[in-house]
């Protein structure tokens, strides 16, 4: 087993030019049951464990096909993993094993309330299939198909409710073709589906965009996807309809969002490719870039209201410090930029706005506290030889 | 107002391009060649990718090119009975076959748009909304108008599709073709394209949506760009065949078969076998 212990990427960097990564596995999916229990799953032969201390490697030591797309977890002993060819894998706290399940189709998404109660996603394999909503309920899974069909991308659970996202196509002339975003909805008694009701649209809400993606804190959940001219969508909910979140507008020029989800505070995070990542509050979005973060690093930040004289001294000293810093160290500033590098950001977790992790298609795991992201793994110092030249491994402690 | 241009991203940077001209002439593009990476090569078939960057620089696209010679390989036009729905990989069970590629629009029904000539047999009545047609005749495709398409000698294949994006050497969309097609809807997009060169190349851009990947949706280019991007490789002739879910693309290659699938099985396929 390695492990792997995050350090403020400024610690005790060399100076020199900074290599290009390597490519490395894809970091599909993130969820934590608490702050001290988070699971990472992918394309790579083990799951990776945040026990409040570091990142464990947790090989999977079973048949895993192709890719892991979700991952959910009551507690440490209780960890379900899902992906390419019906693969469902539970962790009891010891050993991986396959579970059985009625579905040989690519599980794009797993969720739960508690051990005997957990929900799979299972994407049809063409546009004339619905698709099927898998349930576990400690003892096994059976399989129930959708109402209709549809490209069903994301799944999020908000109280009693089972709330899965996609999009369909349909041609409303022979030459034209439209796509149109579908949220069905299971509350108990049965599905209901808004944005595509099989014939037209039924909501110029959630019909406006394809949605790729559904988050949930309590009974808000968003939407995230993208509309037919490339441009991204939000939408959220707190009871049945669907409102348009304003563009998560870019401080940056030439880059564009991400990714949108629900922080577990139920705030709304965007993730920018260009890097930085913006929260939704009061109305607005709030940028933190990258190169502010730098701005603030290298100029210091506003001094707080009502900061004592003693405490401005101290911010000032601190300024002076990663000035110093900077001085000595001019490698430090672009692997800052590194750190905040969302372009391939796949998943995100957190307890709130100002506490998550994003993970990415390069193996990274992306850790935001406030306003500052820290590389709290990367799948590239896995391996010691490769370790030794990339300046982020040596922001890692790397334990084998 | 000037569509924005596209990027190319060459040795890892992106380079500012070219932007849609309406009738301007397609000639091979010496930025667009270095911005290839071919991958699988072997004589008269290869296959590679390039990135674009479109809508201001904000929209990144991989676009696969699939280059066959038709002197070594031959065409052809293939249903199952009935019309019955299948998927490009379902035709490469045949070992025989080195690729398959889907064709035009079909309706709700499964059947397809238009005229369709199976080996000379009729299958389906000329659609004057179609302006273009892929014959195939001896093995070798050639983009014609249906009219012509509908009186091609005994044992020719044909099917209809829209819109012209090179005609004669110059962008055809926007000027004689398409004229009332969207050009701000992206979405995949599949072009058929015959070299000035004589070569044939299939382009399919956002190819990986409905591979491995989960949660993503397929955005990709709008029509005229895909007509900018058929110019730049030099296509004397071009043409959008069925994109979006349908389009599908399968190569084979003695070391692996390149599968870039769509979500929707369709009616109608174009094999490509060794001659």
């Amino acid at each position: 087993m390695r492990t792997y212990r995050a350090l403020w990427l400024a610690a005790g960097l060399c100076a020199g030019a900074v290599p290009a990564l390597p490519a490395q596995v894809e970091l599909r999916a993130i969820w934590g049951s608490s702050p001290t229990d988070i699971w990472v799953v992918g394309e790579a032969p083990a799951a990776l464990h945040w026990d409040g201390q570091a990142w464990n490697e947790m090989p999977f030591g079973v048949s895993r096909p192709g890719m892991l797309h979700g991952v959910w977890a009551s507690g440490p002993q209780d960890v379900f993993a899902v992906g390419d060819g019906g693969a469902v894998l539970h962790f009891d706290g010891g050993s991986w094993s396959r579970m059985t399940v009625p579905t040989d189709r690519q599980l794009v998404a797993v969720a739960g309330r508690s051990a005997n109660d957990v929900y799979a996603l299972a994407q049809s394999s063409n546009d004339r299939e619905a698709p099927q909503l898998l349930h576990y309920d400690g003892r096994a899974w059976t399989a129930a198909a959708l109402p209709l069909p549809f490209r069903a991308n994301a799944l999020a659970l908000a109280g009693r409710d089972v709330v899965v996202a996609g999009f369909v196509y349909y041609d409303p002339q022979p030459s034209e073709r439209r796509q149109v975003g579908v949220v069905a909805r299971w509350s108990g008694g049965g599905w209901t589906t808004s944005g595509w009701d099989g014939q037209k649209v039924s909501d110029p809400v959630v019909g406006a965009a394809g949605w790729t993606g559904i988050s949930s804190a309590g009974a808000t959940l968003l939407l995230f996807g993208a509309r037919e001219d490339g441009t991204k969508a939000i939408a959220t909910s707190s009871g049945s309809a669907w409102t348009l979140v304003p563009p998560a507008a870019s401080a940056m020029s030439r880059t564009q969002v991400r990714w949108v989800t629900l922080a577990g505070d139920a705030t709304p995070v965007a993730l920018y490719e260009g890097g930085g990542f913006a929260r939704y509050a009061g109305g607005r979005w709030a940028v933190v870039s990258a190169q502010a973060d730098m701005m603030r690093m290298m100029y210091g930040q506003q001094a707080q209201p009502g900061a004592t004289a003693e405490q401005q001294q101290q911010q000032a000293a601190q300024q002076q410090q990663l000035m110093a810093q900077l001085q000595a160290n001019p490698m430090l500033m672009a692997v800052r930029m590194q750190a905040f590098d969302m372009s391939r950001a796949l998943a995100v977790w957190g307890t709130g706005a100002g506490d998550f992790y994003v993970t990415t298609g390069e193996g990274r795991i992306i850790h935001v506290v406030g306003d500052q992201a820290t590389i709290a793994y990367d799948a590239a110092c896995a391996d010691p030889a490769s370790a030794g030249m990339n300046p982020i491994c040596q922001a890692l402690q790397v334990k084998q | 107002m000037h569509p924005p241009a596209l990027d190319l991203k060459i040795g890892g940077t992106w380079v500012p391009w070219r932007a849609f001209a309406p009738g301007a002439p397609a000639a091979p593009d010496p930025l667009l060649a270095r911005a290839i990476h071919w991958d699988d090569e072997q004589p008269g078939l290869r296959a590679g990718s390039f990135e674009v960057r479109a809508s201001g620089g904000l929209l990144v696209n991989s676009v696969a090119i699939v280059e066959i010679d038709p002197a070594r390989y031959r065409f052809s036009l293939t249903a199952a009975p009935g019309f019955a729905p299948r998927a490009a990989d379902a035709w490469m069970a045949d070992t025989a076959v080195s690729a398959a590629v889907n064709t035009g629009l079909f309706r709700k029904d499964g059947t397809p748009q238009g005229l369709v000539l199976l080996d000379g047999v009729r299958l389906g009545q000329r659609a004057d909304w179609l302006d273009a047609a892929v014959a195939v005749e001896d093995g070798r495709p050639r983009l014609v108008f249906p009219r012509t398409a509908d009186s091609l000698g005994a044992g020719a294949s044909a099917f209809q599709v829209l819109p012209w994006l090179v005609r004669a050497g110059r962008v055809a969309f926007g000027v004689t073709s398409g004229l009332r097609l969207s050009r701000t809807h992206r979405d995949r997009r599949l072009t058929f394209c015959i070299g000035s060169d004589g070569l044939v190349r299939l382009l399919l851009s956002n190819f990986e949506v409905f591979g491995q990947s989960a949660g993503t949706i397929p955005v990709g280019l709008t029509i005229p760009e895909q007509a900018t991007i058929a110019a730049a490789v030099g296509c004397a002739d071009a043409v959008a065949l069925d994109g979006g879910i349908s389009a599908q693309l399968v190569v084979r290659f003695p070391r692996r078969v390149r599968r870039m699938p769509g979500w929707r099985e369709v009616p109608l396929m174009m094999l490509i076998r060794p001659r």
